[in-house]
C-alpha cells in the first residue's frame, strides 16, 4: 500500500517486495519488517490471502505502530468490502478495481488530513468534551431510538461528542474506523451531520432543531476539544489523554483561550498546530512500544520480545523528553496516559508537578468523560 | 648520553654489576657508564641488544670487543621460557648476517664465540622476582631433543663497523632466541598468543628481597613448595594453550629444588678458554669461565641470605636460567660452592668441558612471596584462545544465529550450489541460509526504494523472532542474525557496526576478509566469540566469568572504552612510562647511530588494567579500534578475570582513522598522514594489557612482506608493564578498585524501610561502613513523619532542602545553636526550627529499625559535610574514615546520596566512566540488581531516542520522522522488592529515575544516571561534578 498521491513504485519493485516475503514464507520464515536508515517496510499477511506491505519513515519507534496501521487498513477493507470478498479473491483484476472504494479511507489512515485526530494511532476514539454533552446525550439517545438503531453518535470533525451506550460496546477497531470513514466521505465536516444523518432518518429536523444552539456551541469548541472553563498551565502547548480501557482519547493542541493563544503566536518558539500534533504523535510512537506496551489487538508474545518495554522489570510511571524546541512529558496512571507538550520555557523539574496537576484537573472535571 | 641512572633501585652497599633492580631491560646497564669505565675489561658490559639508551661507551666497547678473540661459553637452555614464564625477558642473539644457520656453524669450532651473559636480577619493589637473562652474543646453538649444544660462531674476525651494524639490525629483526610465542606466528606474520598462568600473588616485601642480594649471589629460597609440586604440575597441563594449533607447550613455571633427583639432568658440552675473558675482579671463576652466575639455594633459616652459613652448597645456575637449574658436575666431577673454584681453576687452556645440569621442578618463590591459591580458569582461556571453536555448544543450536557473506554475482536462484555464499558461520545448513536469496534481494533492492541500503530485518521462524543486520559493500553483503530475546535491534546494530569495523581494521575490507580463504579461521574465531558472548552469557558465567558484558547491556551500545579514574599522581606516572616507551629513545635504535631507520614509529599506546583503560596515548579512533579488538576477542574480560601468563598479539591492521573514508580526519593544511602500514601490537601480563599502534613508513622504515612480530618492541612493551608494576601503578589500581566508589554510589536497599531486620542485613554489610551503630541519629522530619520512601515531589521540594543534616553522632549532646553557628552547612541546610523539630522527631520515634533503614543511606556524606562538621563540632573521634581527597564525592544534590548508577561517555576521547565491577559487586543485592537491569535497558531506550533524533536532524525537515534534537530523556520507575511476604501491608515502593542527557559543550558527552526520587537532580551539574570532582 502506498499513499495514492505519491508517485507509484515501479512494478518490479512491488514485485520484489512481495516476492521476498513470499519466498521466505515458502520456507517457513515470516519476514515481518526491514528497515534502512530512513525508511521502514512492514509486511503482514491476512487470512493467507492478502499481504499488505507498508513503507514508512524510520523514526526509531517500534514496528508495532506500523502493524497497527496495517491492521486498520485491512479492517477498513473489510468494513467497506466485506471479509468474505476481501479474503477470497477470485478475480484479481476485479478486486483491484473494486477495492478502490476503500482508497479514501485508507488515505486518511495513512494520515494527511486538515484536522488530524489521534485515535488511529492509539486505537482509541477521539472525543470532544463540552458542557453541552449532557444535554445532547438525551438527544442522541432519542434520535437513535427513532432511527431504530441502537448505535448512534454525534461527531464533531471526526470526534465523538456523544454516543449511545451501545455505540461504546463496539470494538476499538470499529470505534476508530467509523469516525474515520465519516471524515473520509466527501463534503463532511461537523456541519454535515444533518446531511449525513438523513440517509438514515429523514425526520432529522424534529430531533435536532431544539438542540441547535447546543450543537453550535459544541462546534465552536472544535478544535479545542475541551471545555473553555478549564485553564491549563501557560507552558502547555498541547496534550492528549488516552484511556486504554474505555478506548477514548481527548487531544487538544489549542489548550488556551483565544487571547492567550494570540499572545502565544507572537512567540516564535511555539510550534504551529500541525507541528504540535505531529510532535505529540511522534512522542506517542517513541514511547509506546518502547516504554509501555502499545495497544494492539493483534499483539503477540513475539511483539513483546521485539519491543524494548518487555525488558523492563519495574513499572515505568512517567517519562519525558527534552529537545531543543519543546519538551514532552507523559504520565501513566492505571489505564490513563497523559501526554503533554510543553514549550521550552518550562523548567524540566517543574514538568512533573504541572503534568500531575493537569491530570487531576482533566480527570476531575465533570464535563470531561474520557 | 641518554642513560638514566636508576640508582634508586640499587642496593648501594652490595651493589654489583651483575645484580640489578630493574624492570627495564633497556635500562639494564644502569651502572653502565660507571661499570664500563671502571672495569674497562668487563666484557659482559658489552653490547646488549635489549638495551635502551645504551651508552656510547658500551657501543665502543662492543665494537672493540667484537674484534677480540674471545672464547666464552654459554649454555642456552630452551626451558628458560618455561620458568617464570611471565617475567622472562626474551633476548636476541645477534649474529651478523645469519640467523639460524646452525648446522654449518656447529662444526666450525675454530671461530670464536662471544658471549653476552644472561643476567638475572631480582626486583624487589613490588615483589617480583625477576630473572633477567642476559644475552649471548653470537652464540650458536641448536635444539636437539631438548638438549642444547653450542658451538662457536664464525666470521667474527672480520668484524668491522658494518658488521656491528648488522648485529644491531639482526637483534631487532631476527632472533636466535625464540620467544615462547614464536611458533604461533602465522603466515601473514600475525600472532595471537595467549597463555594462562597460575595466579601468583606477589605480596610486596621490601625488606626481604633486598637482603637477598648478597655479594653477587642471589639466594633463592628453595624449600617451601616441595609438597605442592606434583599437584601443580598436573594442574598446569590444561593451562597453556596456543592458538593456531601450531604449538602446544605445556609449560611449567614452578619447579622445586630438592635433593631427590627427579629433575631432568642434562649434559652440556661447552668450549671454554680461560685466557680469553675477564669479567673483572669481582667475577667468580664460574662466571668468567662458564658464563654462569652461581646462586645459592637458600633454606628457610637462611632467608636473610648470609651466604657464608649457607649449608646448601649446590650451585644454582642463576645467571642463565632463572632459578631453574643447578650445576651438578663439571667433567663429571661433582661440584659445589666449596670446590667449584678449585675445579674451574684447573682449566687452564681452551678446551671442551662437560657440564651436568639438573633441572628440577621448582619453586622460585621466596618465603615472603605469598602464593595465592587460585583455580585456573582454563576453559575460559580455551574459549577465548579459540580452541573450542570446533565444539559448538549444544544449547547454541536451538538459537537461531548466523553470519553470512553473500555476493550478488553468484547464482542467486540455485540454492543448492552455494556459489553466492562467500562465507558463513556456523558451518551448518540453517533456515536462515536457505532464505538468503531474500536478503540479497532486499539489500540490493531497497537502494532503489529508499535511497538507502537495508540495515535491519526482523523475521519470525520456529516461533522465534530473529533480528538481522545488513552491511553492504559493493555487490556483496554481510548478514548477521541473532535472536531478538537476546539482543534488541539497537544492540544488534551496534554489534553489527562493531563487527564490521573490527573486520575492516583487521583485514582492510569486508571483501578482502571474507573472500580470502586463509582468513576464514580468524573470522570463525571472531564470530564464535561473538555468538558465545552474546548468546551464552550464562555459560560464560559458568566458565567462571564473573561478569560478562551482557549483564551490562547498555555498555555495548556506547562507543567508548571503560576507564578507571586514578589519582593525578598515578596518572602522571603512567603517562610518563607510556611516553618514554613511545619516544623510542633507545640509543642503539636511533637513526643517528647506525644511519638505519627504526622499524616502526609508535603512534601511541594505551594501557589497560583488569579491563579498564588506565591511560591512553592513542587517537580516539585508534583507541576504539584497539578496544573493540580487545573486547571482541574477550581479552579485556580475560585480563579482568584471570591473570594472563602471557599475551602477545601482533598483526597488520588497517586503522579506521586512515583507511575508512568517513573517519579520516579532514585534511589540515600543510600536513597529510604518511603513506604507511600499521601494526597492532598487544602485550599482556597478568592483569595488565598494553596496546600499541605501530607505523611502518612515514619516518620509519617501510615494511616489506609480512613482518613477523618484532621481539624488540614486544620486549619494550613487556618491560614497560614491569616498570609500571615496579612503580606501584597496578597496586594503586587495586587500591582504587577495592576502595570506596568514586563517586560514591548508593545501594537501593538503603532506601527501603527495614523489613524485619533480617533481609537487609547483607545490604548493610555490603556498604562501606562508616558509622557506629550505637550512636543516636538525628532524623529529618520528612523522612520520619511521612512514609519513609514516598516523598512526593512537593514534599521533597518543601522539606528536602530544609531538613537538618543528619549525622551519625551524638549531635544532640551539643547545643543546636552552637553547631548551627559554627558550621556553614547548618546555615545552608536548615534553620533552628528545623533542627528542633528533627530532634523531637528523633526522640519521639522509637522505631530503631526505621532509623537503621534510613541511616544507611545517610552514610555517604559529601566531603564538605564531613570536613565542615569535624571542624565545626570539634570532633576528634568522628567516626567517618578520613576521606582521602575525593573519595566520598557525591554527585547528587540533597543530603542523601541518591545515586544508584551512572554512565558517562566522553565522545571526544571515547572514554566511558561508570562504576567498576568491583563497586557493583559490593552493592549486589537482588533489588539493586533489578534496578540496574532497568537502568541498562532504559539506557537502550534513551540511546535509541538520541540516535534517531540525530538522524532526523540530518534528514530533511519536511518529513515527519520522529522527534529531533532530543537532549534529555527520563524515565520514572516504581519498584517493589521481590518476594514481599507481609500480606497486611502493601509492599514499600521505591521510586527512581533513569535519565539520559546529551551535552555538546565544551565537547560532546552523554550522561546516564539512575537516582532515587527524593531530590531533584540537575544532570548538567552532575556531569560537571563527575568531570571535575572525581579525580581531585
Amino acid at each position: 500500500m502506498r499513499r495514492t498521491e505519491l508517485v507509484g513504485l515501479p512494478f518490479p519493485i512491488l514485485g520484489s517486495l512481495n516476492g521476498v516475503h513470499m519466498f521466505c514464507r515458502s520456507h517457513g520464515v515470516d519476514l515481518t519488517s526491514t528497515a534502512t536508515d530512513n525508511r521502514k517496510i512492514v509486511w503482514k499477511d491476512y487470512h493467507n490471502s492478502l499481504s499488505l506491505v507498508v513503507i514508512g519513515n524510520q523514526d526509531g519507534s517500534s514496528d508495532v505502530h506500523m502493524t497497527t496501521l496495517l491492521d486498520l487498513i485491512f479492517n477498513a477493507m473489510v468494513l467497506l468490502y466485506g471479509l468474505e470478498d476481501a479474503t477470497n479473491i477470485k478475480h484479481v483484476e476485479r478486486f483491484k478495481r473494486e477495492i478502490k472504494v476503500c482508497y479514501k479511507l485508507i488515505d486518511r489512515l495513512l494520515g494527511h488530513s486538515p484536522s488530524p485526530t489521534f485515535g488511529d494511532l492509539s486505537r482509541t476514539v477521539d472525543v470532544i468534551s463540552a458542557p453541552e454533552n449532557v444535554v445532547l446525550q438525551s438527544y442522541i439517545d432519542a434520535f437513535a431510538e427513532a432511527a431504530d438503531s441502537p448505535y448512534g453518535c454525534l461527531l464533531i470533525a471526526g470526534k465523538v461528542a456523544v454516543a449511545t451506550d451501545t455505540w461504546w460496546t463496539m470494538s476499538s477497531t470499529e470505534l476508530v474506523l467509523l469516525p474515520m470513514l465519516v471524515l473520509s466521505l466527501p463534503q463532511t465536516t461537523s456541519q454535515d451531520i444533518p446531511i449525513f444523518l438523513p440517509d438514515i432518518s429523514p425526520t432529522i429536523e424534529r430531533f435536532w432543531s431544539p438542540a441547535i444552539e447546543s450543537l453550535r456551541s459544541l462546534c465552536r469548541l472544535h478544535p479545542r476539544n475541551f471545555p473553555l472553563n478549564i485553564s491549563l498551565d501557560a507552558n502547555i502547548l498541547g496534550f492528549v489523554i488516552i484511556n486504554s480501557s474505555s478506548h477514548k482519547c481527548l487531544c487538544s493542541v489549542f489548550p488556551h483561550t483565544e487571547g492567550a493563544s494570540h499572545r502565544q503566536k507572537a512567540n516564535k518558539l511555539l510550534l504551529c498546530a500541525t507541528d504540535r500534533h505531529r510532535v505529540l504523535q511522534s512522542f506517542y510512537k517513541s514511547v509506546m512500544g518502547h516504554v509501555w506496551p502499545a495497544a494492539s489487538p493483534s499483539h503477540t508474545s513475539q511483539d513483546n520480545v521485539r519491543d524494548l518495554h518487555s525488558r523492563l522489570t519495574d513499572n515505568v510511571q512517567e517519562t519525558y523528553i527534552c529537545t531543543e524546541n519543546y519538551k514532552c512529558y507523559v504520565l501513566h496512571n492505571s489505564s490513563y496516559y497523559l501526554f503533554v507538550l510543553y514549550s521550552t520555557t518550562i523548567p524540566t523539574y517543574a514538568m512533573r508537578s504541572v503534568t500531575e496537576k493537569t491530570f487531576n484537573i482533566l480527570l476531575k472535571d465533570k464535563n470531561i468523560n474520557v | 648520553m641518554a642513560h638514566i641512572d636508576r640508582s634508586e633501585y640499587e642496593n648501594s652497599d652490595d651493589y654489583d654489576s651483575r645484580q640489578y633492580f630493574d624492570y627495564h631491560p633497556g635500562d639494564m646497564n644502569l651502572d653502565g657508564s660507571d661499570a664500563v669505565s671502571e672495569e674497562s675489561d668487563n666484557e659482559r658490559e658489552r653490547y646488549r641488544p635489549c638495551q635502551k639508551k645504551t651508552s656510547l661507551h658500551n657501543i665502543l666497547y662492543l665494537m672493540a670487543s667484537s674484534c677480540m678473540q674471545l672464547a666464552l661459553v654459554t649454555v642456552f637452555i630452551w626451558e628458560t621460557q618455561l620458568l617464570m614464564n611471565h617475567i622472562e625477558i626474551p633476548v636476541h642473539f645477534a649474529h651478523p648476517h645469519q640467523g639460524y644457520d646452525l648446522d654449518s656453524e656447529l662444526k666450525d669450532e675454530e671461530s670464536l664465540s662471544k658471549i653476552e651473559m644472561y643476567r638475572k636480577h631480582v626486583v624487589d619493589q613490588s615483589g617480583i622476582l625477576e630473572q633477567l637473562v642476559t644475552n649471548t652474543e653470537e652464540c650458536i646453538m641448536t635444539d636437539d631433543g631438548g638438549d642444547l649444544y653450542l658451538s662457536s660462531g664464525s666470521d667474527t674476525t672480520e668484524n668491522n663497523e658494518e658488521n656491528v651494524d648488522g648485529i644491531i639490525r639482526n637483534n631487532c629483526d631476527t632472533s636466535n632466541y625464540e620467544p615462547p610465542w614464536s611458533k604461533a606466528v602465522g603466515t601473514q606474520g600475525d600472532l595471537f598468543y595467549l597463555q594462562a598462568e597460575e595466579t601468583i600473588q606477589y605480596v610486596p616485601s621490601t625488606i626481604a628481597d633486598k637482603n637477598h642480594i648478597q655479594n653477587g649471589h642471589t639466594t633463592v629460597n628453595g624449600s617451601d613448595h616441595k609438597g605442592k609440586k606434583s599437584k601443580k604440575r598436573s594442574k598446569k597441563k590444561d593451562d597453556v594453550k596456543i592458538i593456531d594449533g601450531n604449538v602446544n607447550h605445556v609449560n611449567s613455571n614452578k619447579v622445586t629444588f630438592n635433593d631427590i633427583p627427579t629433575g631432568v639432568t642434562r649434559d652440556v658440552m661447552v668450549f671454554v678458554d680461560p685466557n680469553r675473558n675477564n669479567f673483572g675482579r669481582r667475577a667468580t671463576q664460574c662466571e668468567s669461565l662458564l658464563g654462569i652466575i652461581p646462586g645459592h639455594f637458600n633454606t628457610p633459616s637462611q632467608e636473610m641470605g648470609d651466604v657464608r652459613y649457607n649449608k646448601d652448597k649446590r650451585i644454582m645456575v642463576q645467571g642463565l636460567l632463572p632459578g631453574g637449574e643447578w650445576l651438578m658436575a663439571v667433567n663429571d666431577l661433582e661440584i659445589d660452592f666449596d670446590n667449584i673454584d678449585n675445579i674451574l681453576s684447573s682449566i687452564r687452556s681452551p678446551k671442551q668441558v662437560k657440564l651436568t645440569l639438573q633441572k628440577i621442578a621448582i619453586q622460585a618463590s621466596p618465603k615472603h612471596v605469598i602464593i595465592k591459591k587460585s583455580i585456573i580458569n582454563s576453559s575460559l582461556v580455551r574459549l577465548i584462545s579459540g580452541e573450542r571453536l570446533q565444539e559448538e555448544p549444544i544449547n547454541l543450536r536451538t538459537m537461531p544465529h548466523a553470519v553470512m557473506y553473500l555476493t550478488l554475482d553468484g547464482s542467486s536462484d540455485g540454492s543448492k550450489d552455494k556459489e553466492d555464499i562467500l562465507y558463513n558461520y556456523p558451518k551448518v545448513n540453517s533456515k536462515l541460509l536457505e532464505v538468503r536469496g531474500a536478503f540479497i534481494t532486499l539489500s540490493h533492492m531497497l537502494k532503489d526504494v529508499t535511497d538507502n541500503t537495508a540495515k535491519n530485518s526482523t523475521l519470525l521462524y520456529n516461533d522465534q523472532l530473529v533480528h538481522l543486520g545488513y552491511k553492504k559493500e559493493d555487490r556483496e553483503v554481510m548478514i548477521l542474525a541473532l535472536p531478538a530475546v537476546k539482543l534488541s535491534l539497537l544492540q544488534l546494530n551496534h554489534l553489527c557496526a562493531d563487527v564490521v569495523r573490527i573486520i575492516r581494521v583487521l583485514f582492510g575490507s569486508l571483501h578482502r576478509a571474507f573472500s580470502t580463504e586463509g582468513y576464514h579461521d580468524h573470522l570463525d574465531h571472531l564470530f564464535a566469540l561473538v555468538f558465545q558472548r552474546v548468546l551464552l552469557a550464562e555459560e560464560m558465567l559458568e566458565h567462571g566469568a564473573k561478569q560478562t558484558s551482557m549483564l551490562e547491556p547498555s555498555l555495548s551500545i556506547m562507543t567508548g572504552v571503560r576507564a578507571l579514574t586514578m589519582p593525578e599522581e598515578t596518572k602522571v606516572t603512567m603517562n610518563n612510562c607510556l611516553s618514554e616507551l613511545e619516544a623510542q629513545e633507545f640509543a642503539d635504535m636511533g637513526d643517528d647511530f647506525y644511519s638505519l631507520r627504526r622499524s616502526y614509529v609508535i603512534l601511541g599506546s594505551s594501557l589497560f588494567y583488569k579491563g579498564y583503560l588506565l591511560a591512553n596515548h592513542l587517537h580516539k579512533e585508534d583507541l576504539i579500534d584497539l578496544s573493540l579488538y580487545l573486547h571482541y576477542f574477550c581479552l579485556l574480560t580475560l585480563c579482568n578475570e584471570e591473570q594472563l601468563g602471557q599475551l602477545v598479539v601482533w598483526r597488520e591492521v588497517f586503522p579506521s582513522r586512515y583507511c575508512q573514508k568517513d573517519l579520516v580526519d579532514p585534511a589540515e593544511l600543510g600536513y597529510c598522514e604518511p603513506e604507511a602500514r600499521w601494526f597492532l601490537m598487544v602485550v599482556g601480563m597478568r592483569n595488565a594489557v598494553l596496546g600499541m599502534l605501530l607505523e611502518a613508513g612515514g619516518c620509519a622504515a617501510w615494511a616489506e612482506g609480512h613482518p613477523t612480530p618484532d621481539p624488540f618492541y614486544i620486549d619494550q612493551a613487556r618491560s614497560t608493564i614491569l616498570q609500571l608494576e615496579a612503580l606501584d601503578v597496578f597496586n594503586q589500581c587495586e587500591i582504587r578498585l577495592q576502595g570506596p566508589a568514586m563517586p560514591s554510589v548508593a545501594c537501593a536497599d538503603w532506601f527501603l524501610p527495614v523489613i524485619k531486620g533480617a533481609k537487609s542485613d547483607d545490604a548493610a554489610a555490603s556498604k562501606p561502613s562508616t558509622v557506629t551503630p550505637a550512636k543516636k541519629i538525628v532524623q529529618p522530619e520528612s523522612i520520619l513523619k511521612k512514609k519513609p520512601v514516598l516523598i512526593s515531589q512537593a514534599e521533597s521540594q518543601k522539606h528536602g532542602r530544609g531538613t537538618v543534616f543528619d549525622v551519625e553522632s551524638d549531635i544532640d549532646s551539643l547545643s543546636t545553636g552552637t553547631s548551627e553557628g559554627s558550621t556553614p552547612v547548618m546555615g545552608r541546610r536548615g534553620g533552628r526550627k528545623a533542627s528542633a523539630e528533627s530532634d523531637e522527631s528523633g526522640e519521639s520515634q522509637g522505631n530503631s529499625s526505621l532509623f537503621r533503614g534510613v541511616r544507611r543511606r545517610r552514610n555517604l556524606l559529601s566531603v564538605f559535610d564531613v570536613n565542615d562538621l569535624k571542624r565545626g563540632l570539634g570532633f576528634g573521634e568522628f567516626n567517618v574514615e578520613e576521606p582521602e581527597a575525593g573519595s566520598l564525592v557525591k554527585l547528587t544534590t540533597g543530603c542523601d546520596n541518591t545515586l544508584f548508577h551512572y554512565i558517562h561517555l566522553d565522545e571526544l576521547e571515547g572514554v566511558l566512566l561508570c562504576p567498576t565491577q568491583q563497586e557493583l559487586l559490593r552493592l549486589s543485592t537482588p533489588l539493586h540488581r533489578q534496578i540496574l537491569t532497568n537502568f541498562h535497558n532504559s539506557c537502550i531506550i534513551i540511546k535509541n531516542s538520541f540516535e534517531h533524533s540525530a538522524k532526523v536532524k540530518v534528514q530533511s525537515q519536511e518529513e515527519e520522522s520522529g522527534i529531533s534534537d532530543v537532549v534529555e530523556q527520563g524515565l520514572l520507575f516504581h519498584c517493589t522488592p521481590e518476594g514481599w511476604t507481609d500480606s497486611k501491608k502493601p509492599p514499600p515502593t521505591l521510586t527512581y529515575w533513569v535519565v539520559g542527557r546529551l551535552m555538546y559543550d565544551p565537547f560532546p558527552r552523554q550522561f546516564y544516571v539512575c537516582f532515587h526520587d527524593s531530590a531533584q537532580q540537575n544532570l548538567i551539574e552532575m556531569a560537571f561534578k563527575l568531570g571535575f570532582g572525581v579525580t581531585v
